[in-house]
């Protein structure tokens, strides 16, 4: 019979922390079933993929680093890992003009909103839009539903006519059920995440390079999450290898998620042409002192 | 008439076995000390021949394709079952070891086949030979822990380096052209696949699974084939660029 391995002690194992005795009933196991194998390999990828995208938490990160990345090859698949998301990210902000309008402005936040909340609350806040949408529909449209219903059913014998625009204003976006296919988008502000890693090694030497695709209007930079901030205002000053002063803005510590205090800043993409940068975190009550210092290479699709 | 048949059935595994042994025979005649030996282990990395590593160069004991044979008859009943089933235990012993931190697992993994048919060779008592193979995999393991210099340095032992700016980074353009290499529609499915963040992922990929028409298993598992196959193609090109002498 197949042994039954849960993702955390494979995670563990991964990561170098779990016990030898454990480790070795493991290895048992995937020698005796190359399924097994396959199914660890498939952990190992999400493993990857949770720390070029910053979703392991401090403990797990530490030990990713300090365990997983010691081996020159897997630094490599993780530099793959990070590829493989640009790339992905990139094809995506390719075909967004065209199928994923829904992912820009006041939808996207709500989105993204909801995306951050448990999922018996996701649905209880999808069923109360949809309430208040139906509440809306028949105050303020049902009264003259009978009319609307006689000239929707004369243009419902031309289907390839646009739908009807009513003199009534729609309901604001939030209010909108999820499940409208067109919901109403305010101007679009297409933002590009950028995650700044100090993962400069001896023999993988390399500066984060970014490749900003077409179509985006903000960079977001984010810092490693596990910083150690002093209270008040944090600053986030771009200049030139050079030291030419580019750009101060503040940065936003926090997140929607607990335990994931990522450090961000918004900069405009015009204002970041391409070219390699010097990123400091800096308190704004002492913006002599850096907190940190980031290197990166922004170039353009 | 039957003779070419029979040669034409097995023409992959004997492919194999003649890549095997063009692959593992040379390096058990070379000479103990002599430089080119020296030179060529170095080379390639895994071991130093003046450790125990290097008990596989020194030895008298070398692999054949007697020996190999007998090692794929304790593997399967035929070629085919034979021949699947040592790739399922390489592809093991590989993950083994490079799960474990070591460097250049898959010359690791040959250690321990060789090993291993040299037990079988030696008409050693094997009842379950994935679980003596696991036992060789961890002597293996030890031995090369053992060795002077091979503990791998963490990440935050690591100092940066100045880059020279027009430094191009090879496994990031091995990537690029690989993924290109990709058909059109794989190379779709596996950006779709890996496109988004946190919880929208989970939403993109039951998507992308209707839009696909398959089970989120078989998304995944063609996801992760694609990925793999990347990931080959990227290590190959970069191996080559990084050591073009090598690769030759």
């Amino acid at each position: 019979m197949r042994p039954t391995v849960d993702n955390e002690t494979v995670r563990a194992y991964l990561l170098g922390t779990l016990p030898e005795t454990d480790a070795a009933r493991l290895e048992q196991a995937y020698f005796a079933d190359s399924a097994l194998a396959d199914e660890i390999a498939a952990v190992e990828q999400d493993l990857m993929d949770a720390y070029v995208r910053d979703e392991l938490s401090a403990v797990e990160r530490q030990s990713f680093e300090e365990h997983y990345l010691a081996s020159p090859v897997h630094r490599q698949r993780t530099a793959m890992a990070a590829a493989l998301r640009t790339a992905a990210a990139e094809h995506r902000a390719d075909v967004a003009p065209a199928t994923g309008a829904h992912e820009s402005g006041l939808w996207r936040r709500s989105v993204e909103f909801l995306s951050g909340v448990p999922t018996p609350l996701r649905w209880s806040a999808m069923a109360a839009a949809v309430l208040i949408a139906l509440v809306w529909w028949a105050t303020a449209i049902a009264p003259d539903a009978g009319e609307d219903a006689r000239s929707r059913q004369a243009q419902s014998d031309q289907p390839s006519n646009p739908p009807t625009v009513t003199p009534t204003p729609p309901p604001k976006a939030p209010e909108q059920p999820p499940s409208n296919p067109d919901p109403p988008i305010p101007a679009r502000t297409t933002r590009v995440t950028f995650l700044l890693a100090q993962v400069v090694t001896r023999n993988d030497s390399q500066q984060a390079a970014f490749v900003v695709p077409p179509g985006v209007d903000e960079i977001e930079l984010r810092f490693p999450p596990d910083l150690q901030l002093p209270a008040g205002r944090v600053l986030v000053e771009i200049r030139t290898p050079d030291e030419v002063f580019v750009k101060r803005v503040p940065a936003t510590a926090g997140g929607s998620s607990i335990g994931n205090r990522a450090v961000t800043a918004v900069v405009p993409q015009a204002e970041l042409p391409s070219g390699d940068y010097l990123v400091s975190l800096m308190a704004a009550a002492e913006p002599n002192v850096p907190l940190g210092r980031y290197s990166m290479r922004i170039t353009r699709k | 008439m039957q003779q070419q048949n029979g040669k034409d059935a097995d023409e992959t595994f004997h492919a194999h076995l003649r890549g095997k042994l063009a692959r593992i025979v040379p390096a058990a005649h070379v000479v103990v000390n002599s430089a080119e030996a020296v030179a060529a282990c170095t080379r390639r990395g895994c071991y130093d021949v003046k450790s125990p590593m290097s008990s596989r160069v020194r030895t008298d004991w070398q692999l054949n394709a007697e020996t190999l044979a007998r090692l794929m008859g304790r593997l399967g009943r035929d070629v085919a079952e034979a021949g699947e089933q040592y790739e399922h235990l390489r592809r093991t012993l590989v993950r083994f070891f490079d799960w474990r931190g070591v460097n250049d697992a898959s010359e690791c993994a040959d250690i321990a086949l060789d090993r291993l048919a040299r037990k079988i060779d030696e008409n050693v008592e094997i009842a379950n030979i994935q679980a003596f193979a696991y036992g060789i995999a961890r002597h293996v393991l030890l031995e090369q822990s053992r060795q002077p210099g091979m503990r791998p340095a963490a990440l935050h032992d690591l100092r940066a380096v100045d880059v020279p700016e027009d430094t191009r980074d090879p496994l990031r353009d091995c990537f690029d052209a690989c993924l290109q290499q990709l058909a059109p529609d794989a190379r779709s499915v596996l950006l779709r696949y890996y496109a988004a963040d946190r919880r929208a992922r989970i939403d993109a990929r039951i998507a992308l699974a209707q839009d696909l028409r398959l089970s989120q298993n078989a998304l995944r598992s063609r996801a992760q084939r694609l990925r793999d196959r990347l990931e080959r193609c990227t290590l190959q090109c970069t191996r080559q660029r990084t050591f073009p002498e090598a690769s030759r």
